[in-house]
This record gives structure tokens, C-alpha cells and sequence, in this order.
């Protein structure tokens, strides 16, 4: 796992103050931004294509969006809503160039990929395991467009007008994708 | 119901964030993190691309360094600058902390300039009879010698009805040239300073002879122009102002063009205004009439003196009347000034000359007029008229046309007679 050692200013810098930083030429600035953020994106990039290498092109192809408008960047903008964004209409680019979308058994295979953290107690594990592959499988079941909403919210944070910036849908229209995956959810979880 | 209410509770409460079981289980999925190399893929791709920028902001660092040699130069000439401008502020200022005792002064000689002003008012216009016929020999001779030295002038004889009607009139102007005063302190209007200190070419002797006689000459000429006369001999005699023969640098205000020009309303007043100018404008009018009611005021001259020398002249007037009533070829041209027709100046005279003949003084407007008058006629009839004055009895009358008439046709052949006159 990459570590690194951001200096203890770093720690307390914004993200655009970060951002702006690296603008000016800072690469250190740039790595703090990075340790913050290298984990959701990924991890929303993963949920979204469903497939590591496909995840892997995006977060790098992301990154270097980045990097390049690096000048242009203007703090009115969160900087993780920015993020996101891009890495949403990229994740949008390769779903429209890949379609048909991937099969369960790709699913499978990323879901095996995935790391599983260590229980604490035997009998848990398997309902743990259980709940968990549950819940997998009904991400994996939704439309793509209560998927992204769902972890935006979910793994990201994000509030209802932030997913909707990010994914370029109204509020109301995030708010009828959210209620959606959460009942689908909560009825995979009722079997 | 419950459990629709209770699904719509936990969706809210998922909105809000707030810890749910779901959120709990979703936190406990796989966290998946991108591995080392695609980390250093994205940092080294991140540090390249600032790299040339980092060797610039070096660049500019060392640049920076070498910047403080100059800059202390820069400061210090900035200082220099600023020091300097303050300097020179705090001298202005000072300056202006000694002005008030100058300004004080200059308001206290407004106020002297004002008072006089609002008291100028003259009560005895009003009371002025209509304006006769140009006063003849007696006014002549009993002016010369009241007349005062200098041209600051008693109010006018003759055009007293006008001044009458128009008296409220130049009470306003004169309380509104009393306000210009207080406003504007220019030499033009301090005319309560001494003759001294005002520059040469404003002195009344200067302009007296600088002005009037060139304009008298121009108001005869426009005179035998009028007639049809022989305009071309006396136009070119009189396009050139000639100095006034044994009078250099001193005024003689008794001097016969001084008089044709006062007749004739051509001449400048004592401020350089000229007359028919100001005639023809009626602000500037209004501007001389208050003028030369400030200047009588100055003069301190009393309103009795100017109504006694006013029913003097009137009386002058009436004693003259028959004997311009007697000559019919005389008596046309008072009539066409009441007709207002400007024709020649001896018309244009009375209409026009209660501003100049104010300032000129007393020294016999009717006579001059009739001077006036006879400058018109042809030398014959000008000889005929001055046999009449000789018989008459008025034999300075009869000198000043002889003389006017030497200088205006001096190719003429005087009589024998009269030849000799002295």
C-alpha cells in the first residue's frame, strides 16, 4: 500500500487550497490531495465499471485530468465534486464504448477480487459474508444510474445537490434514484 | 401503512446520514484501493508535469534574490519623491494660512465697492423732463469751466425720460452689478483705486486721448458717409489716429474732437466700453448704466449738484430752441434721431447717449451736439453757420467749428475773414 508523508500543514490545508498549491507547481500538494481521495474515487470507479482493470484505466485517466487542469482549476468549485465529476463522465464514456454491460460472472469475479476483511467470530463470519455478498449483489443489480447515486452517497458523502452536480441529473431526480436503490436494497436484504 | 412509514423513515434518516444498519454494512464491503504501481503511475505523472514549472519557480526565486538591489533603489527614490511632495504641500500651505488677512482686505474693499452701490439709486431721474433738442451756445459756455478735470461724470442732462422709465430697471442692474463686485474683484471693476496705481493705458487722460479721438474721427466720417459726402478724402484722413497737435500725454477734455465724439455717442466711456456697442447690446447697456453709477457714487458727488447741473442744462436747452427751430435744415436731423433713425451720429447721439454723456461730464453736450451738427453741413454752409456764431456773439463756439472744420476738409479755403480768427 502507497503511504505517504505529507507534512503536518498538509493535514490541515483544503482540498482547493491543495489543489491551487499544485496549480502553482507544488507536487507535494499534489500527493496530499491524493492520499485523501485515491481510496473513494477508486472505490466509486470499482462499483461503477465492476471490473478491476476497468477501474484501474479510469482512476489513472481521472488523475491525469487532473493534473492537467491543474492551471485552469477555480476554487468556487468543491474539489470532490470536480473529482467525481470527471470521474463520472469518463465511467459514463466506457460504459457507452463497452455495452453490452459485463455478465454476473464478471461480477462474481470482481466480488471475489475484493478484499475481505478478517471476523471476529466464526458463526458471523459466514453471516457477515453473507450480508455482504447480498448487498454486492444488489448494487451489482441496479440501474447504473441508482448505483452511482447510491454509493455517491454512500462511499463518497455526498449530499443530494452534490450527486447531482456530479452526475448532471436534477435534485428531485437523485432523490427518485437514492429512494429507488434504497428500497431495492432493503428488499434483497427482506428475502 | 407502519411499514411503508417506517421504510420512508429510514430512507430519510439515510439521506441525513444518520448510522443505519445499511450504512453500516456497506462501510464493512471490501474497501478496494488502487495499487502501488498505478500510485507511482499517478504521481510520477503528476510530479513531470510541474517539474518544468518547479525549474521556473527556481528561476524566478534566484531572480528574486538579485531583486531586493534594485528595489531598495526604487524605494528610496520613492521616498525622496513623497518626502519632497509633502514638502512642497506644507509650503502651499502655509502660503494659504497667510492668505486669509490678504482675503479679509480684499472682502473689507468689496464691501466699500457694495455700500456705495445700493446707494447710488438716484432719486432725481424720475423727475427729469423729456428730453429737448440739443443745447445750444449757453450750456457751452457755462460748462468749461465747471468742468472737472477728469471724466467721472454728473448724471446726464438729456435723456432723462428714458433713464425714467427705465430707473427700477437699473436699480436691479446695479444691485446685480454690486453682487458681480462682491464676486469679482478684477482691476477692471476696482475702479475705486487711485489713478496711479492702475496700469498707463487705463488712466482716464489715456484713454481719453487714445480712444476718443480716433472714434471721433470715425463717427464724422460715418457722418459724410451717411450724406453721400466726400467719404473717401476724409476716411483715409481718418482710418488714421493722428496725436492730438500740442497735447501729448495730456488730456485736454476740452478739445473739440473730444466733443464731437461725446455729441456723436462714438467715443469710450472712461472704462474702454464702446458706446455704440454697448448701445446696440442691452446687457452691456445695462452694464455701462451701472458702471457709471458706481463711478458717480465713488465720486461721492451728491444728487443735488448733479439735478442743479441737469436743470442748468435744461435750461440751456430751452434758450436754444427757437434758434434750432429757426434753422430748418438743422432741426431734420433731431428729428430723425426721434425717429430713432441712426442714420448719422448726430441721431444716433441722443438716443444712444446717456450713458457716455454721463461719464463725459457737463461740459456742454448741446453745444457740442450743435458742433456735431455743423461737422455735417458743407464747408460753405459750415462758414455761413460759423459767421452766425461770430454774430451771436459766441466766439469760442465759432473757433471750435472753425478749428473742426480746419482739420476736417484742410483743403478747404478758408475766408478771409475768418481766416485770421483767433
Amino acid at each position: 500500500m502507497y503511504r505517504l508523508t505529507c507534512r503536518p500543514m498538509r493535514a490541515e490545508s483544503t482540498d482547493e487550497e491543495l489543489m491551487l498549491a499544485y496549480g502553482r507547481g507544488d507536487a507535494h500538494a499534489f500527493e496530499a490531495l491524493y492520499t485523501r481521495h485515491r481510496g473513494t474515487l477508486y472505490r466509486f470507479l470499482l462499483r461503477h465499471c465492476r471490473e478491476r482493470a476497468s477501474a484501474d484505466e479510469l482512476f489513472q485517466e481521472t488523475w491525469s485530468r487532473v493534473i492537467v487542469a491543474r492551471e485552469r482549476y477555480r476554487p468556487e468549485a468543491k474539489f470532490t465534486t470536480w473529482l467525481l465529476q470527471i470521474a463520472h463522465n469518463l465511467a459514463i464514456d466506457l460504459m457507452r464504448r463497452n455495452r453490452p454491460q459485463a455478465g454476473p460472472e464478471e461480477t462474481e469475479l470482481v466480488f471475489r477480487q475484493l478484499d475481505a476483511p478478517e471476523a471476529e467470530r466464526p458463526e458471523r463470519v459466514l453471516s457477515e459474508f453473507e450480508q455482504r455478498r447480498r448487498l454486492q449483489r444488489a448494487l451489482e443489480d441496479l440501474p447504473d444510474e441508482q448505483r452511482n447515486a447510491f454509493v455517491l452517497r454512500m462511499e463518497n458523502g455526498l449530499g443530494l445537490d452534490e450527486i447531482a452536480e456530479v452526475t448532471g441529473a436534477g435534485q428531485e431526480t437523485v432523490k427518485s434514484r437514492l429512494r429507488y436503490a434504497f428500497a431495492k436494497i432493503r428488499a434483497r436484504f427482506a428475502e | 401503512m407502519t411499514q411503508r412509514n417506517h421504510h420512508e423513515r429510514e430512507f430519510e434518516a439515510f439521506l441525513a446520514g444518520e448510522e443505519s444498519e445499511l450504512a453500516r454494512l456497506y462501510r464493512r464491503l471490501p474497501q478496494s484501493e488502487p495499487d502501488a504501481k498505478l500510485d507511482a503511475a499517478v504521481l510520477a505523472l503528476a510530479r513531470a508535469a510541474v517539474e518544468p514549472q518547479r525549474v521556473n519557480a527556481l528561476r524566478h526565486a534566484n531572480v528574486r534574490h538579485r531583486r531586493p538591489v534594485w528595489l531598495v533603489a526604487l524605494s528610496s527614490a520613492a521616498g525622496v519623491v513623497l518626502a519632497t511632495g509633502i514638502a512642497w504641500q506644507m509650503r502651499n500651505g502655509f502660503n494659504e494660512s497667510a492668505a486669509p488677512a490678504l482675503r479679509e482686505s480684499a472682502s473689507a474693499r468689496t464691501e466699500l465697492d457694495v455700500i456705495p452701490i445700493s446707494a447710488i439709486v438716484p432719486p432725481a431721474e424720475p423727475a427729469a423732463p423729456p428730453a429737448p433738442p440739443p443745447a445750444e451756445a449757453p450750456a457751452v459756455a457755462a460748462t468749461p469751466a465747471a468742468a472737472p478735470p477728469t471724466m467721472a461724470a454728473p448724471p446726464p442732462a438729456k435723456p432723462m425720460p428714458m433713464q425714467a422709465k427705465t430707473a427700477p430697471h437699473r436699480r436691479e442692474v446695479e444691485l446685480a452689478a454690486g453682487a458681480d463686485a462682491k464676486k469679482d474683484s478684477s482691476p477692471r471693476m476696482d475702479e475705486a483705486a487711485p489713478a496711479d496705481a492702475l496700469p498707463p493705458e487705463r488712466t482716464v487722460a489715456t484713454t481719453a486721448q487714445t480712444s476718443a479721438e480716433p472714434l471721433a474721427r470715425e463717427g464724422l466720417a460715418d457722418a459724410e458717409r451717411s450724406r453721400g459726402g466726400t467719404v473717401d478724402k476724409f476716411a483715409a484722413e481718418a482710418a488714421q489716429p493722428r496725436p492730438f497737435p500740442g497735447a501729448a500725454g495730456v488730456p485736454d477734455y476740452n478739445s473739440v474732437e473730444r466733443k464731437a465724439a461725446i455729441a456723436s455717442g462714438s467715443r469710450r466711456d472712461d472704462y474702454g466700453v464702446d458706446v455704440d456697442a454697448a448701445s446696440a447690446d442691452p446687457l452691456a447697456k445695462q452694464e455701462q448704466r451701472a458702471r457709471v453709477a458706481r463711478s458717480a457714487a465713488k465720486e461721492k458727488r451728491p444728487a443735488e449738484e448733479a439735478m442743479a447741473r441737469a436743470q442748468s442744462a435744461r435750461e440751456a436747452e430751452r434758450q436754444s430752441a427757437p434758434q434750432i427751430a429757426a434753422a430748418p435744415d438743422r432741426s431734420a436731423i433731431p428729428a430723425a434721431a426721434a425717429t430713432a433713425n441712426a442714420a448719422t451720429p448726430a441721431a444716433v447721439a441722443p438716443a444712444t447717449s446717456a450713458a457716455p454723456a454721463a461719464a463725459a461730464g457737463t461740459i456742454g453736450n448741446a453745444a457740442s451736439a450743435e458742433l456735431q451738427r455743423n461737422a455735417t453741413l458743407p464747408p460753405d454752409e459750415w462758414i455761413k453757420r460759423i459767421r452766425e456764431l461770430l454774430r451771436e456773439e459766441r466766439r469760442a463756439d465759432a473757433l471750435e467749428n472753425l478749428a473742426l472744420l480746419r482739420r476736417k476738409h484742410p483743403a478747404y479755403v478758408i475766408p478771409g475773414d475768418l481766416r485770421e480768427l483767433r
